[in-house]
C-alpha cells in the first residue's frame, strides 16, 4: 500500500486500515503526534476510526518531551 | 540634508564629518554608533539618512533616544519590521522564557504568552527566572522581568493551560513558538493551530534534552507552516536531564528562525 508521508511516497507491505495502524507501522507513539490526513487535522481520539486509503497524503509531526 | 541623532531628525549641511557633527550636537558623547557600527571612524563624511546614536555616560536617555540607542546595533529597517510583529509563545519554561527574552531584546512589538505554571526551584537551572520569583506565575514573572529589559514590547499574558478550545488567544499572532515540555501538549498545540489557523507558522521544538552535542540540534522544515527545532530524539527520561545550554541553543534557534520569518529572510 502506498501513502505520501510528509511529502515522500512510502510503500507499506501490508494494508493499513486507519491512522492508528499507520502510526504503529511508523513506530510513532500515538499520544505525541500531530496528524493531518489530506489536509484535515485528525485529533488523537479519532485515530482509530479515521480510515486511510491508497495514495492518501499524510502529514505526521511527532514529539518527544523536554523544554 | 537630514541625519538622525538618537532617533530624532536633524538638518545638517552637506559634507559635514561625524566629528564636526558630534562637536556641535553632542560634544559630551561617551559612546557613538553610526549605522550599527560601534566606534566608527570620526573623520567619515555623513550621508543623507545616516543614523547616529550617541550616549552620554551616567545619563538615562528619554524614551525616543532609549529606543534608538537600544536598537542602534541592528538595522533600523529590521527593527521596524520586528516592531510590527506579533508573536505567540506557548509555554514559558526553558524554551519559552529564552525565546521570549530574545524576541523582546530584538524589538518584537507584541508577544502573546501563555503558561499555567508557577516558578519552581528546579526551573532555575535553565529558565530565565530569579530566586525571589519562586511561587509566582511564570507569566507574571516573565512580564516583570521583561519590563526591566525593554519598554518597546507589549506583552499580553495568559495564565492558562492551552488546549484546542482556548488556542484562539493566538489569533492575532504572525508566528507561534511551541515551547512546551510535555510532548502530548506539543502535539495538541500543533494540531489545534493547524485546525483553527492553518495560515499561521509554527516553530516547535522536539529533542532538546540531555548532553548530546550541540551540533545535533537542527531545524526540520516539515512544510511552509511547520518547523521543528531539536534533534527529534533526545527526550526527558531517567538520567537524561535538561540543561540551560542545550535547551537554550534550541530556544535561540527557535527565536532566530522567528526573526528571520518576520524579516522575510526565510524562504
Amino acid at each position: 500500500m502506498k501513502l505520501k508521508i510528509n511529502g515522500e511516497i512510502r510503500e507499506f507491505d501490508r494494508d493499513i486500515k486507519n491512522v492508528s495502524e499507520l502510526l504503529e507501522a511508523l513506530k510513532i507513539n500515538s499520544r505525541f503526534v500531530a496528524v493531518e490526513l489530506n489536509g484535515r487535522v485528525i485529533y488523537k481520539e479519532h485515530f482509530e476510526h479515521t480510515l486511510v486509503k491508497e495514495n492518501d497524503k499524510v502529514e505526521v509531526v511527532s514529539f518527544v518531551g523536554g523544554g | 540634508m537630514n541625519v538622525y541623532l538618537n532617533g530624532k531628525s536633524i538638518s545638517v549641511k552637506k559634507g559635514i564629518s561625524l566629528s564636526e557633527f558630534l562637536e556641535y550636537y553632542f560634544p559630551e558623547y561617551y559612546v557613538v554608533i553610526l549605522n550599527t557600527v560601534l566606534n566608527p571612524e570620526l573623520s567619515v563624511t555623513l550621508k543623507e539618512g545616516d543614523r547616529i546614536s550617541a550616549f552620554k555616560k551616567g545619563v538615562m536617555p528619554d524614551d525616543v533616544s532609549l529606543k534608538d540607542l537600544m536598537f542602534s546595533r541592528q538595522p533600523e529597517s529590521f527593527t521596524e519590521k520586528l516592531q510590527n510583529a506579533v508573536i505567540g509563545i506557548a509555554g514559558l519554561g526553558g524554551l519559552g522564557s529564552v525565546v521570549g527574552e530574545n524576541l523582546v531584546r530584538a524589538g518584537v512589538g507584541k508577544l502573546v504568552v501563555a503558561d499555567f505554571d508557577i516558578v519552581e526551584p528546579s526551573n532555575l537551572n535553565r529558565q530565565r527566572y530569579f530566586i525571589d520569583q519562586i511561587g509566582e506565575y511564570k507569566v507574571n514573572a516573565f512580564i516583570e522581568n521583561m519590563m526591566k529589559v525593554s519598554k518597546f514590547t507589549e506583552i499580553e499574558g495568559h495564565i492558562l493551560k492551552i488546549n484546542r478550545e482556548n488556542v484562539d488567544i493566538f489569533k492575532d499572532c504572525d508566528v507561534i513558538a511551541e515551547c512546551f515540555d510535555n510532548p502530548e501538549a506539543k502535539a495538541e498545540l500543533v494540531s489545534s493551530i493547524r485546525e483553527k489557523f492553518p495560515e499561521k507558522v509554527i516553530v516547535a521544538a522536539s529533542g532538546v534534552a540531555g548532553f548530546n552535542s550541540e551540533k545535533t540540534i537542527t531545524v526540520q522544515k516539515i512544510s511552509d507552516k511547520i518547523y521543528i527545532v531539536g534533534d527529534r530524539q533526545s527526550e526527558v527520561r531517567d538520567g537524561i536531564g535538561l540543561t540551560a545550554t542545550r535547551v537554550g541553543i534550541a530556544a535561540s534557534i527557535q527565536s532566530h528562525l522567528i526573526i528571520r520569518l518576520v524579516l522575510g529572510l526565510e524562504k
